[in-house]
């Protein structure tokens, strides 16, 4: 049952989200060739002695379509977010919960469906984005030709220098693991704290029921800020983080995989926590209006 | 008989109105039952407890001996009050979803009612009218082989026309192992389907009987009945 929540849950969310990164992407390479074009032409009127004015106009739009690519890529990753969550607050608190909560099918499910298509569209806008910014950074930043080599060599000694001088005091393979993990966790239980907060948003008020959801989220967000807080401080404290010297890479390496499974048992704490009052929520306590 | 639905001393209450008052009920297998009473007597209530929408205040519901719960789900096919169909499903995603969730939904029969009723198949939800959508939400409902039938108002929205179209393929349709629980205020429409029917009145059961009995004992149809118990 499972896979055909994900198969409908995907359906109804691509038919917005699709549309949109491909906006975005489509967007970023108009910028991108927006740019290439006005500094081309930019270098071409200071060649030929073009006036101050004409200079600074062309300058002017180079900027205004870096902005606008800026603007367009951050409200696509808040726009993906708000999606998620009212596809969330329809399926399970509007008129559409009738339809959901009369399916032969568990509560756990539900909930799964609901949490790894937000995960997955959420990462899905994320390689957009990254993508976009690849292009714009190599097409979009030079005048000499159509690739900014100089952009390009800083990717390649990235991977060919940097990473292996990290390697030295990190072991990579395993952070990268720990890191995309951790990263997993952290997307997991951020996007529970926020249905968590719908949920209970909707149980406690029959009207204004977006604002209730949003003043919950804001107070457990204060909630969870403090228990993270207490939470890495104890850790830090039982571990003795002052009396680690970090002189030596076995020392840094043990340091940061302790830093980083610690937060990986912080993130599934929450997560599992906040799935579970959404479950027992749903499955104790329904009240659909 | 063995009994579909069972309550025991099921209450629940809005804050500080009790909509269901310690309502203790039986209904057998295999029967078309009323559920009537005036608007705010508890019906929608009832229903949506025994569909899973709303937990009771106090009290257990049985369907076929089972807690409500995932296992009685697949037993109900329940149709609510209010469109509850996406606006962006089309007529055939509205067929897939029921087919991909329903083990007992007949696609066969699904199409045939849809065919008889005039729904474009092609058409998104927000294109069709409240009362094409209504049909759609009742041909969904009435394609499942289910045991409980929860209707809510089934036929309220409709032309009389398709009203009797509806009432006859409630009553050609359904299994009669099936028990199907309509809650209407068309008493007159629906009297003549009926085999039982209960008042309810301020969350209370105040009357369960046979319609063949009221006709009778009490020389009465149901709906003079109503009009007699309910009047205001």
């Amino acid at each position: 049952m499972l896979k055909k929540l994900l198969k409908h849950d995907f359906r109804a969310l691509s038919r917005t989200l699709v549309p949109m990164q491909i906006g975005v992407l489509g967007g970023g390479l108009v910028a991108t060739l927006l740019t290439a074009i006005t500094i081309r032409l930019g270098e071409n009127t200071a060649n030929t002695g073009g006036s101050a004015l004409m200079r600074t106009l062309i300058m002017g739009v180079s900027a205004t379509a870096s902005v606008l690519i800026g603007i367009a890529i951050m409200a696509s990753a808040l726009v993906t977010l708000l999606l998620i969550c009212y596809h969330f607050y329809r399926s399970f608190l509007g008129d559409e919960g009738y339809l959901t909560f009369t399916l032969p099918v568990s509560t756990s499910k539900l909930i799964w469906s609901k949490l790894l298509t937000g995960m997955a569209w959420t990462v899905i806008n994320a390689l957009v984005v990254a993508v976009t910014l690849i292009i714009f950074s190599v097409f979009g930043t030079t005048s000499n030709s159509i690739v900014n080599m100089e952009v390009l060599q800083a990717y390649r000694t990235f991977f060919t220098e940097i990473l292996p001088q990290a390697s030295q005091y990190v072991n990579v393979p395993i952070m990268s693991v720990e890191i995309v993990v951790i990263g997993v966790l952290a997307l997991a239980s951020q996007l529970l704290e926020i249905y968590f907060a719908i949920v209970v948003g909707g149980q406690i008020a029959k009207k204004h029921r977006v604002l209730a959801a949003i003043g919950m989220y804001l107070l457990i967000n204060m909630g969870v800020g403090m228990i993270s807080t207490a939470f890495m401080s104890a850790v830090a404290f039982g571990e003795g983080v002052s009396s680690i010297a970090l002189e030596t890479v076995p020392e840094v390496t043990r340091f940061m995989t302790s830093t980083f499974g610690w937060y990986g048992v912080l993130f599934a704490g929450l997560a599992v926590g906040f799935f579970f009052l959404i479950r027992s929520i749903f499955k104790k306590n329904l009240n659909l209006q | 008989m063995q009994s579909i639905l069972e309550t025991r001393a099921l209450s629940k209450r809005y804050s500080s109105t009790l909509a269901l008052n310690n309502v203790d009920l039986s209904l057998p297998k295999g029967k078309i039952i009323g559920l009537l009473g005036p608007n705010g007597s508890g019906k929608t209530t009832l229903l949506k407890i025994v569909a899973g929408l709303l937990t009771p205040t106090t009290g257990t519901v049985l369907v076929d001996n089972q807690p409500v719960g995932e296992g009685t789900k697949s037993l109900i096919s329940y149709l609510p009050e209010r469109t509850y169909l996406p606006d962006w499903m089309t007529v055939e995603d509205c067929l897939d979803y029921f087919a991909d969730f329903y083990k007992d939904f007949d696609m066969a029969r699904a199409r045939e009612m849809l065919s008889r009723l005039n729904v474009p198949a092609g058409k998104r939800m927000k294109q069709l009218s409240k009362g094409t959508r209504e049909k759609m939400q009742l041909v969904l409902v009435m394609s499942r082989r289910a045991k409980l039938y929860l209707l809510d108002e089934p036929i309220g929205g409709v032309d009389p026309a398709t009203r009797d179209y509806i009432l006859d393929t409630i009553i050609g349709n359904y299994d009669n192992e099936a028990t199907i629980l309509i809650s209407t205020h068309l008493i007159a429409d629906v009297e003549k389907v009926l085999d039982e029917f209960l008042f309810l009145k301020e969350g209370v059961i105040t009357m369960h009987d046979t319609t063949d009995n009221v006709r009778e004992t009490q020389g009465k149809s149901l709906d003079e009945l109503f009009r007699e118990v309910f009047r205001c």
